[in-house]
């Protein structure tokens, strides 16, 4: 029996190793090229602030409240996160080159959680995607595109939906594991109207937004 | 041109100066805390309607939420929020209860440092015991709508998040009207408190999320 067991994660680990690092078969490269707003639509408006309904666990705690995100000026926009009490958890600051904690709530306020927001933040943002150079990859029956970009031994994986250039699912590849997955829905305005991220491994961290359709209240 | 501007300066300057000298001092401090005091022994229950507006000072953004509060005495407090969507919240003695997305999770109020110091401090300031803490300067202030109590936080880990906490009591002072948080940051939440109903009957089940 436990022979058995341990021929079958032998096997089930092995088969992750194979398919964790591997381009999907349907995509065939076609370019290699940097990445622009026509190939993939940023998912923040530069004129309308969005709030998104926000769960957040995050190790052993479970956070919930408002996501809003922001323009302050040409270049830079926020992205603030507030409990449904009222309390401000955080505040990021998003450049167009970088993302920075300027806020923390002080319980949270550890180096650790603050680059793990930082960076998952990005992500959901595609920091990794737009201005950089990337592998286009094409699935011609299905009409999908497959971007794919590099960065600190990680490979960043973005599936467009159809021949579309938004984003439908994201995922982040180290050398032998699928790190990171994000999943997005649209909503008739093109916007993304959820967006649900999981950590895998060690770092324990689960995002979900659902878009709040602003009323004149919260404008 | 120019005197339009300084007319606007002007009228900026004047409304600034009003703002910070809509309060003035109260001169009998002790017949006002008996009142307070006489809150926190008469006020058994406390059900209300709420507007939360929560003000982001940097992004010139507000969050508005609105909902239905209940509070039974002794710590058993009830945040049912309606708008913007359905979310609730229910403290009961140690215990944090939360509805969301016909989700329920249940929590150990002393295993949640912030979940402990938020309730403190609206317990507290509900049944009027806040004047009894150490952790707070308190001035008083009143103009001839309301008295507004003025509490500076004194204690390490409050005083990083908050700068000030202002509590509003009609001129009766039956309850407390309004309740503004201000951050370090500057931003700022009021929750007004509307269509209040005082010890009244308020059933158990409301404290109890299934």
């Amino acid at each position: 029996m436990v022979i058995f067991r341990l021929k079958n994660l032998y096997l089930s680990s092995l088969l992750i190793l194979l398919t964790s690092c591997v381009i999907p078969l349907k995509y065939k490269l076609a370019e290699q090229r940097k990445i622009t707003v026509t190939d993939a639509q940023p998912l923040v408006s530069s004129e309308l602030s969005m709030l998104y309904k926000t769960q957040i666990f995050l190790f052993n705690k479970y956070y919930t409240g408002m996501l809003l995100h922001k323009q302050t000026d040409s270049t830079t926009s926020h992205l603030v996160f507030v409990t449904e009490l009222g309390m401000k958890m955080f505040d990021i600051e998003v450049k167009k080159d970088s993302l920075k904690m300027v806020y923390c709530f002080a319980p949270m306020n550890t180096p650790k959680i603050t680059t793990l927001l930082e960076n998952d933040m990005g992500l959901i943002l595609l920091y990794q995607l737009l201005n950089k150079q990337s592998k286009v990859y094409l699935n011609k029956k299905e009409k999908k595109k497959l971007y794919i970009t590099k960065e600190n031994n990680r490979k960043y994986f973005y599936y467009t939906q159809g021949n579309s250039n938004r984003i439908e699912k994201s995922l982040v590849k180290g050398k032998l594991f699928t790190k990171q997955k994000t999943v997005y829905k649209y909503g008739l305005d093109n916007l993304p109207e959820s967006v649900s991220l999981k950590h895998k491994g060690l770092l324990r961290l689960k995002i979900k937004l659902n878009r709040i359709i602003t009323t004149k209240t919260n404008e | 041109m120019l005197k339009q501007k300084l007319y606007l300066l002007f009228c900026i300057f004047s409304a600034s100066l009003f703002a910070q000298t809509g309060f003035k001092t109260v001169k009998d401090t002790v017949l006002l805390k008996e009142k307070i005091n006489g809150i926190s022994k008469e006020t058994n229950s406390l059900e209300s309607d709420f507007t939360q507006v929560k003000t982001l000072s940097m992004l010139s953004e507000k969050i508005t939420s609105k909902g239905h509060f209940c509070f039974q005495k002794v710590n058993l407090l009830r945040w049912e929020y309606v708008s913007p969507y359905t979310y609730i919240i229910v403290i009961n003695k140690d215990k944090v209860l939360i509805k969301d997305d016909s989700k329920l999770r249940k929590y150990d109020m002393n295993s949640n440092k912030v979940f402990k110091e938020i309730n403190d401090i609206m317990i507290s300031c509900i049944d009027g015991n806040i004047l009894k803490s150490n952790k707070f300067k308190i001035a008083y202030g009143e103009n001839d709508k309301a008295y507004r109590l003025e509490l500076t936080p004194l204690v390490k880990g409050m005083k990083e998040s908050l700068k000030k906490i202002y509590m509003y009591f009609d001129k009766a002072v039956t309850s407390v009207t309004k309740l503004e948080m201000v951050e370090t940051t500057d931003d700022f939440t009021v929750i007004d408190f509307t269509n209040k109903k005082v010890n009244g009957n308020i059933p158990a089940e409301k404290f109890i999320l299934k």
